[in-house]
């Protein structure tokens, strides 16, 4: 219920359009960060090839090799529901909302362990740098 | 006791022991548990076992006591994982039954991915839901581990089987708040706020109680003292108390507990004023306190007696040099007041 809150308070009261993110694609995988809530949620669209799963996700606070490291993923939130454990299977297309303990502030990357049967893919996408996105999150912590 | 009741005291002892300082609360095995597999490679050792905040949302909303079993992982690959852990029986099938762990933490962090993937040296900690029969009954740590070997079932035997658990720490600390009623006429009473440190020595419990009250009542007229006639002084007072405790009496997760102690105390009273002149009034004494309450069980193989974190009432009788509110003498007090160990 606390994330669902979270996630539904983060929704209403600090979303923030993330709208010159850019669409990583890799072998089918298409992620997209849509948005940041609060400090450490952040909403993506995804589009997956079938078959594939989301295994973890990281958010890296240096530009070490992906997927090997960082801030574990915590919750997502997915098709109405809080997931606290995976691997969550991915669709066609949808979108997920991540939930760390760090906050999301620029110069990071945000990292998706997807697997397949026979492949696995580390999608790395930029969290937001743009110094007004960071300043609409600083004021989004003051509110907390 | 229903399940969600379990829950709450647990939340609320794990909750005290942190407001008092997250003293490091827990038992360790008194000799070194610790189970090597070939199959997946890899070596894990009971580092404690006690009870915890299982932290199990991002937003630390939602935080509920239980049973923590922490173990160092030492493999000698990168990339085993952790599927599922569970707490069971000895003589269940192993990984299949018992407590399944809710949730993971590595290294401090709690983890979402299933299988946790793990490097070669970590400290991770189950988090399991609280069952009575964690501090009563044999019980063993089942890890479903995924390796390049494939998966396998590393067994650790927790409790029983002559495993002897000590406490983490001798170091105690707590806090007391409650009420102070004077049994003599215009007694008054008194509020008060205390912090206790200290530390065990075998089943004795040694700590230094200090602290400060608030408190009003009425003043006895006094031979021609007029200006207190009727007065209702209210006063502050200091106080700082040496203690020695047991517990002798324990029954699972209830206890009876027995504090001496000898308070010694200044208070001030008065504004100041010709009407209601500053006072300052010193009075010491003995102080004896029974404390029911309620403790966290040990586990299995470790003393009873020596609880790692409690929260009860306690019942004391101070009997004082001097009152604030008394015109001078012997004054029996009576306390009421709320524990966290």
């Amino acid at each position: 219920m606390g994330t669902v809150a979270l996630l539904a308070f983060a929704c209403a009261t600090t979303q923030r359009e993330a709208a010159k993110s850019p669409t990583v694609c890799d072998r089918g995988l298409c992620a997209r960060i849509v948005s940041r809530e609060l400090t450490n949620v952040v909403e993506l669209e995804v589009a997956a090839p079938p078959n594939v799963a989301l295994f973890n996700a990281w958010v890296a606070v240096s530009d070490g090799p992906p997927c090997r490291g960082g801030r574990a993923l915590n919750a997502v939130g997915a098709r109405g529901g809080v997931r606290m454990k995976g691997p969550l299977p991915l669709v066609a297309q949808q979108k997920l909302k991540l939930a760390f303990t760090l906050t999301l502030s620029s110069g990071r990357f945000l990292d998706l362990d997807v697997r397949g049967p026979a492949e696995s893919i580390c999608l790395r996408l930029p969290v937001d740098a743009s110094p007004a996105a960071d300043a609409g999150v600083a004021e989004a912590a003051r509110h907390e | 006791m229903s399940d969600r009741a379990r829950v709450a005291r647990l939340t609320a002892l794990a909750v005290g022991a942190c407001l008092t300082g997250c003293v490091e609360s827990g038992f360790r095995p008194a000799t070194p548990v610790t189970v090597a597999t070939s199959t997946a490679a890899l070596e894990v050792e009971v580092l404690d076992l006690g009870a915890g905040l299982i932290v199990s949302k991002p937003d630390g909303l939602e935080s509920v006591g239980g049973t923590v079993v922490r173990v160092r992982w030492h493999a000698r690959e990168d990339g085993t994982g952790i599927a599922r852990a569970f707490l069971s029986p000895p003589a269940a099938a192993p990984c299949t039954a018992g407590l399944v762990a809710r949730a993971i933490d590595v290294d401090g962090q709690t983890r979402w991915d299933r299988p946790v993937g793990l490097g070669r040296e970590h400290v991770v900690a189950f988090g399991f839901p609280w069952d009575d029969r964690v501090t009563a009954e044999p019980l063993v740590l089942d890890v479903d581990v995924r390796g390049a070997g494939g998966p396998a079932c590393v067994r650790l035997p927790l409790t029983g089987g002559g495993t002897r658990y000590v406490a983490r720490s001798n170091f105690v600390a707590g806090a007391a708040a409650g009420l102070e009623v004077g049994l003599r006429a215009h007694g008054g009473g008194a509020l008060f706020f205390d912090g206790i440190v200290g530390r065990w020595a075998g089943p004795l419990r040694f700590t230094v109680r200090a602290g400060l009250g608030a408190g009003v009542g009425s003043r006895v007229a006094s031979g021609d003292d007029d200006s207190s006639l009727n007065s209702s002084p209210k006063w502050v007072d200091l106080h700082l108390a040496p203690e020695l405790s047991i517990l002798p009496f324990v029954w699972g997760s209830r206890a009876i507990g027995i504090t001496a102690s000898y308070v010694v105390a200044t208070a001030t009273s008065g504004s100041g004023t010709v009407a209601d002149p500053e006072r300052d009034t010193d009075f010491m004494g003995p102080r004896l306190a029974v404390v029911l309450a309620h403790v966290l069980p040990p586990p299995l193989g470790a003393s009873a007696h020596r609880a790692a974190d409690a929260v009860g009432l306690e019942l004391s009788l101070l009997r004082a040099s001097a009152w604030p509110s008394g015109s001078g003498g012997v004054t029996y007090v009576l306390g009421l007041g709320v524990l966290f160990w």
